[in-house]
């Protein structure tokens, strides 16, 4: 037999991987027995595994542990009964001296004499057997990435009610003015609306379908007071918010929307006006 | 019920079994660790292939997704399962970054449990195609983790 060959066919990651057939298994233990270099191998890919199952290991639940002890004192609770009704003269009938008697004859079986190490390697282990696991939480964390998809699609959707809400509340209050501003010629078709709260002479803005505004750009609304533009406030297109709150102006005749550079100007720039409305 | 109350279940079951068949182990075979990762996995599987959590799955409303298209994991970040990734690639990593059919391979023998017959059937390709191609893929999965060591 050619041992390299053999050696690099996969057949011991396969063996180590617990994905060999028993005709295979059966090859490779009687190999390994004769032959040092595949003894070898066959550690060495066990180290693999080993490394890789440390490595991708995740921290269990802490009461896991005294779970488990818990079960296997279950387990050794119902076999040392059958054993004793043979054998033994029977157990103590209190149930305070049940517990560490059987404990004691955990500790002191033959069949579990390798207690102290199985102990280590079993905490080992409970990490290891999250990492093979995984599999099974990452099934859930799809859904649940699904999930928080739908979520989010439905708080867009609910954002946007509230959008529509709050225009619609401001419409109707028959304490608020509402202002149509329409687009100027070079404008066309283009609409905002102000609302002008009768009382406080608060004003608030909702850009109806203005385009976004180029980088740097950003638009302005002026109120003409006394035949004279007065800035009444930034309109923030990143905000989400449709309706934004604006500036207080009293005696304001008419408004207007202009595109001016990103923070606004101290005067209007003619030019650029967009939408413009008479109250 | 959650699954990570399944993996806990599972994980109680794999440390019951341990516990009832260490008279079973044999060092001349293997090492112990090795011998208990492989019992990790078969209860593991035992239990995704249980009658109790297929019909779970059914009544499933959300379907299960491909987790091939899930990105890949940088280190330092956390990844879908909520584990902070400290070390520089993940295994998941690894698998992703060979090729399409050895991932495949991979999926299916180690982490669904098929075997070569039903790979071979599911896939349609010959057994002996499902065999060789399996230890191809082992080989450069087992040289993708030395690099990375």
């Amino acid at each position: 037999m050619d041992i390299q060959a053999y050696i690099s066919s996969g057949i011991i990651e396969a063996y180590v991987m617990g994905l060999a057939t028993e005709e295979e298994i059966q090859i490779l233990q009687c190999v390994q027995k004769h032959n040092a270099e595949v003894r070898q191998a066959v550690l060495d890919a066990q180290l693999s595994l080993e490394g890789l199952a440390t490595q991708e290991a995740v921290p269990p639940p802490v009461h896991l542990k005294a779970a488990i002890w818990a079960k296997i004192q279950e387990e050794e609770a119902l076999s040392s009964k059958e054993e004793s009704i043979v054998a033994a003269p029977a157990v103590p009938g209190n149930t305070t001296a049940f517990v560490p008697a059987t404990q004691k004859a955990i500790a002191n079986d033959t069949k579990h004499n390798i207690f102290r190490p199985l102990a280590l390697a079993a905490s080992l282990l409970l990490v290891v057997s999250i990492a093979g696991l995984a599999y099974l939480v990452r099934e859930q964390s799809s859904m649940k990435t699904q999930l928080a998809a739908v979520q989010q699609k439905q708080q867009y959707t609910a954002l946007a009610y509230n959008q529509l809400q709050q225009k619609w509340d401001m419409s109707i209050n028959p304490e608020m003015k509402t202002v149509m501003l329409k687009g100027v010629e070079k404008h066309p078709g283009m609409k905002a609306m102000v609302y002008v709260d009768n009382k406080t002479k608060q004003t608030y803005l909702s850009l109806e379908n203005l385009p976004q505004a180029p980088e740097n750009m950003q638009y302005q609304l002026w109120a003409i007071v006394d035949g004279k533009p007065v800035d009444a406030g930034m309109y923030d297109q990143q905000s989400g918010n449709m309706v934004q709150k604006m500036y207080i102006i009293e005696n304001a005749q008419a408004f207007a929307i202009a595109l001016e550079h990103a923070g606004g100007s101290p005067t209007p720039t003619m030019e650029n006006m967009y939408v413009m409305g008479e109250i | 019920m959650a699954v990570t109350e399944y993996a806990e279940e599972v994980i109680q079951d794999v440390f019951l079994k341990i516990w009832k068949h260490i008279d079973q182990y044999d060092a001349s075979k293997g090492r112990l660790y090795t011998w208990m990762i492989n019992i990790a996995r078969n209860t593991a599987l035992d239990f995704l292939k249980s009658k109790g959590y297929q019909n779970e799955q059914k009544n499933q409303s959300l379907h299960n997704f491909v987790h091939k298209d899930d990105p890949p994991i940088l280190a330092g970040q956390v990844d879908e399962t909520g584990i902070k990734r400290s070390d520089q690639i993940g295994m998941k990593n690894i698998i992703y970054s060979m090729k399409k059919e050895w991932q495949e391979l991979i999926e299916l023998a180690y982490f669904q449990g098929y075997t070569q017959t039903e790979i071979a059937e599911k896939l349609n390709i010959p057994i002996g195609t499902v065999k060789t191609r399996t230890r191809n893929a082992l080989t450069e999965l087992r040289k993708l983790l030395k690099d990375y060591e």
